[in-house]
């Protein structure tokens, strides 16, 4: 057990990539496609390792792997796991697999090709969770980028090329920015080592002024807000979803996104937390303007996948609020959000994406009294949207009350407008849902929909029972969390206000249980 | 004892073999039958290119001066070899498939070839001005003629005289330059007039002042060559107007030896003026870099795009250049290694997809290429990231470690201009990406056929980019080595 806990994170990793070299020896469609499906289905067997051997009261990193790669420029292979990243590995190989699945009908052409990106895409996510290298970490944030581009760009629909070229150009941007940082860091620390440049950051051997501790917090904020999308930042997102094949769509709002939010979380808090002090209420403005802006566009929508664009633009808005809070229900909240989000809104895509593979249109108007010919996809439909409205005791409760309680104690005023960003988003999707699922049938082509067929059921199957395991057992998630998440706002615990910490007490002290009903205050 | 150590001729092996081979090669195409000259010609071309690169590690084996310190070799001379006759190896292969096809298949071709590899190896390994002219002089005579090598094409007559008139302008003010050198500290061997421009002879500041201008004429000749703005004007039209395999090689071999000759000329012999020249180096880049990639997003022709886009890969040299130290050098020395993989990558896969008379050039020829001929498409896509600077190439780290320099040398504004810059050319390489995979086509290119010399190139560019990605290490030691030995 000792060998495979030392490498478990090389073999998660690079799994895909060997999958990714079998598929191009692939003969035939059909080859391509089962090869991708045990490729990515033993990743995510192998991933279910990590929580399984987590010691969750160890506090730094665990299944660390660290080899020189260029001892030139004190590069290393530098690879390690804690709470906050623990559970995006699974999600992260989950997803690929449903990935692999819900494109089994829907991609035809250059199916080689596809599948080949999609798995090296998977390689390139996994390493950005797992790297404790700035420099590995850039690489793999960079080789995450180029496949997600192709994915869009060859197998979109209309307006595709646009969408992934704008995708590109905007992330190339701000990971370029982050780049000239890390280097900038390297040159006043000389290592890349992320424990190590925050090791000698809090021991003082390594002094920010404060001039340039801003500088490299905005550089490596604007890479991060591009990718989470915060507002303004945002425009990208709703083209590169609606352009996007349904795997790239579950991997963009599923992975991608909680990048970004993981790396401000990871990098920006730690290594400058008076750089983060100054700009977090400003942050947390622009995540509260991303909150109700994402949900009222939302409600416009005509567009079914526009409208869970600008869903997951409002709830990264959250997210981004609970993770500026520096309290530690905040960041609990926020990182269990992001798994949450994860899967609902990957299970929305899938929704959309089957209703496309029928229909042929994203067009709303076209829709309506679905749920007569398709009772069993419209159960699941409830259920995804009731999770992302966060109806307790789904896994969206969970996230959203710990964020907002998060949000309340740090200011009241941050508590009472995302309330009202919640109830907003409440609206837009009981309305999208009502729209969908009833009312009456205007296209007699809704009356003879096929209803959900065995591939369809189990991934949507597979979604809907984390949806309910995550909400009933929030524990089990949050209790890996907690430790990492405490160790994560050490620089922040002299300003900690004493009800935050009661709060935490109350909430997250394992073995508390989050209770099931909501003491008031939800809306 | 004989006058010429034995030693001395070692040093200059791989010249030797080179200028062996390219006499053998020119009386092989005055005798011989007529029609499998060009052939044979190019499989003796092959040999002596590939034994001279071979000879590159005896040379390296012989570390020293040469010829009353005319020609030294040290790392920094072996690396530039390497590089160089690598990038003649490639260009002779890829001639092997391009000349049969444009139907100028002749042996003097490959003559040409070898002759201007002499000059620029001759070029890295001199320490003394003339013979840097001399050498300078051969590899441009030779790649003028190359130039013009399509005679019947207008476009590569005119690229021809283009470059031949506005090169001779150049090299003109070169030799000014190197005749004030010689007045202000009474040498031409580079390590002296280090020695002397700290004690110059003629006396006081005036030595100075001459020192000065003389670096200011010799930059304008240099800039000429490795085609930095303000001194660009001729690359695009040259570019276009060559031959795609000569345009590669343009883009590589010269262009590696005159910023060779650029690093040793200012780092070691003008070193003590070098606050003064650094502006003009600082300015040099900023022009580069920002007209190149403006320019190239206007064009549609590939091989007017990859020209303005080597002048912004200029750019980015020039600013390792102006962090001043070691750093920089080394830096400079890992970019151009990196740089010629690539784009002499992205010009064989341009010469083949070319047709005869270098038809299928444009942008939207590219349409829909991709899944019809996955390998050459894969390949180009692979160069194309490469010159973006996305991980895991060798453009990637090449960057990386030019702004690493120049942050270093506190160069904050010209890093971020460079950072800025390379996320603008990220939208022009990607266009071709974009129609390479994610366009339908108009026209169908009929297939060209894979042969064994492409595949080869391929194999070779590919594998150098990767290698210089992923495992960049030893390269970046040596760097770092030579270019200390450089200075000393």
């Amino acid at each position: 057990m000792g060998y495979l806990n030392h490498t478990i994170l090389s073999w998660v990793l690079f799994l895909p990539t060997i999958g990714g070299g079998v598929i191009l020896l692939a003969r035939s469609h059909r080859a391509v496609r089962w090869t991708a499906f045990i490729f990515s289905l033993a990743t995510f067997l192998l991933s279910l390792h990590l929580p399984f051997h987590f010691d969750s009261a160890q506090t730094g990193y665990q299944f660390v792997q660290n080899k020189a790669w260029i001892p030139a420029f004190q590069i290393h292979y530098f690879l390690g796991i804690d709470g906050i990243s623990l559970w995006l590995l699974p999600l992260t190989t989950l997803l690929t697999f449903l990935g692999v699945l819900v494109s089994w009908k829907g991609i035809q052409h250059n199916v080689k090709a596809f599948y080949f990106l999609l798995l090296i895409l998977e390689t390139g996510m996994l390493g950005v969770f797992a790297s404790l290298d700035l420099f590995l970490f850039y690489v793999f944030w960079e080789v995450s980028l180029v496949p997600m581009a192709l994915l869009i760009g060859i197998w979109g629909h209309e307006n595709r090329i646009y969408a992934a070229v704008k995708f590109f150009l905007y992330t190339m941007a701000g990971s370029l920015l982050m780049l000239a940082c890390i280097i900038w860091l390297y040159n006043l620390t000389g290592t890349f080592s992320f424990p190590g440049i925050l090791a000698g950051l809090r021991a003082g051997t390594f002094h920010l002024t404060a001039g340039t501790e801003m500088w490299l917090f905005l550089g490596f904020f604007i890479a991060f807000a591009i990718k989470v999308p915060l507002f303004p930042f945002h425009t990208w997102l709703p083209d590169a979803h609606v352009e996007a094949p349904t795997a790239g769509s579950v991997l963009l709002a599923g992975v991608l996104l909680k990048m970004g939010a993981y790396g401000l979380l990871r990098f920006n808090l730690t290594l400058f937390p008076r750089a983060s002090q100054r700009a977090a209420h400003w942050i947390v403005i622009l995540g509260l303007i991303g909150l109700i802006y994402g949900a009222l566009v939302a409600f416009s929508q005509k567009n079914m996948k526009k409208l869970v664009a600008y869903s997951s633009v409002s709830h990264m808005g959250l997210i981004i609020v609970g993770v500026f809070t520096f309290t530690a229900i905040g960041t609990q909240g926020a990182v269990y959000q992001m798994l949450n989000h994860g899967v609902s809104t990957s299970g929305l895509f899938i929704l959309v994406g089957m209703l496309f593979e029928r229909r042929h249109t994203f067009d709303l108007s076209e829709y309506g009294g679905i749920a007569t010919a398709m009772p069993i996809y419209a159960g699941f439909f409830l259920l995804m949207v009731m999770s992302s409205v966060g109806l307790p005791p789904l896994n969206g409760f969970v996230g959203e009350f710990l964020l907002m309680l998060g949000a309340f104690v740090a200011r009241h005023g941050y508590g009472i407008t995302a309330a009202v960003g919640v109830i907003v988003s409440a609206m837009y999707l009981l309305k999208w849902t009502r729209d969908t699922l009833w009312g009456e049938i205007k296209r007699p082509a809704n009356l003879s929909l096929a209803d959900l067929d065995f591939r369809e059921g189990f991934v949507l199957g597979v979604l809907g029972v984390l949806v309910l395991v995550m909400g009933f057992a929030s524990p089990l998630f949050l209790n890996k969390v907690s430790t990492a998440t405490r160790a994560n706002l050490a620089p922040y615990a002299a300003q900690a206000r004493p009800e935050a910490n009661r709060l935490a007490e109350l909430f997250l002290a394992p073995p508390a249980r989050v209770p099931a009903s909501a003491p008031g205050g939800r809306r | 004892m004989s006058l010429v150590p034995a030693e001395f001729y070692w040093r200059i092996l791989p010249e030797l073999v080179l200028a062996g081979f390219g006499a053998v090669l020119m009386l092989i195409e005055g005798g011989g039958r007529a029609g499998n000259r060009g052939r044979l010609g190019a499989y003796v071309a092959l040999l002596g290119s590939l034994l001279a690169f071979g000879a590159v590690f005896i040379q390296a084996a012989n570390p020293g001066d040469a010829f009353q310190h005319m020609f030294r070799v040290d790392g920094f001379t072996v690396f530039f070899d390497f590089v160089i006759i690598g990038a003649t190896v490639v260009v002779v292969l890829l001639s092997m498939d391009y000349l049969p096809t444009q139907h100028l298949e002749r042996g003097e071709f490959y003559a040409l070839l070898l002759f201007g590899t002499v000059g620029m190896t001759f070029m890295v390994g001199s320490v003394e001005l003339i013979m840097i002219f001399i050498s300078l002089e051969i590899s441009s005579i030779s790649t003028y003629v190359l130039a013009g090598y399509r005679r019947h094409a207008p476009r590569s007559t005119e690229s021809s005289l283009k470059y031949f008139l506005l090169g001779s302008f150049a090299t003109a003010f070169f030799l000014y330059g190197i005749a004030l050198v010689y007045g202000a500290t009474g040498t031409t061997q580079l390590y002296d007039v280090a020695r002397a421009s700290l004690t110059p002879i003629v006396g006081g500041g005036e030595a100075d002042r001459v020192l000065l201008l003389a670096g200011a004429l010799m930059f304008i000749g240099l800039g000429f060559k490795v085609s930095a703005a303000p001194f660009q004007v001729w690359t695009p039209d040259v570019y276009e107007g060559a031959p795609a395999p000569v345009t590669g090689f343009m883009s590589a071999g010269p262009k590696a030896a005159a910023f060779a000759i650029f690093l040793r000329i200012f780092y070691v012999a003008l070193h003590s003026s070098g606050h003064a020249w650094f502006w003009m180096v600082y300015v040099a880049a900023i022009l580069s870099m920002c007209l190149g990639n403006i320019a190239a997003l206007l064009q549609t022709n590939i091989k007017r795009m990859l020209a303005y886009s080597s002048i912004a890969h200029a750019g980015y040299v020039l600013v390792a250049f102006a962090a001043l130290g070691p750093e920089g050098i080394s830096a400079v020395m890992f970019y151009l290694a990196a740089y010629v993989a690539m784009n002499i990558g992205a010009f064989a896969v341009v010469s083949h997809f070319a047709h005869r008379e270098e038809r299928y050039v444009d942008v939207k020829d590219y349409a829909g290429l991709g899944f019809r001929f996955p390998v050459p498409a894969f390949c180009l896509s692979l160069f194309l990231f490469s010159l973006i600077g996305v991980p895991l190439t060798g453009g990637f780290f090449g960057k990386l470690y030019v702004f690493r320099a120049a942050l270093d040398a506190h160069l904050v504004g010209l890093t971020v201009i460079a950072v800025l810059n390379s996320a603008l050319a990220a939208f022009y390489y990607l266009r071709v990406v974009v129609f390479l995979y994610m366009r339908q086509p108009a026209e169908e290119i009929a297939a060209p056929p894979m042969t064994g010399a492409f595949s080869l190139v391929m194999i070779a560019c590919v594998a150098v980019v990767i290698w210089l990605g992923v495992f960049p290490n030893r390269v970046l030691e040596f760097a770092s080595r030579s270019a200390a030995q450089m200075l000393r």
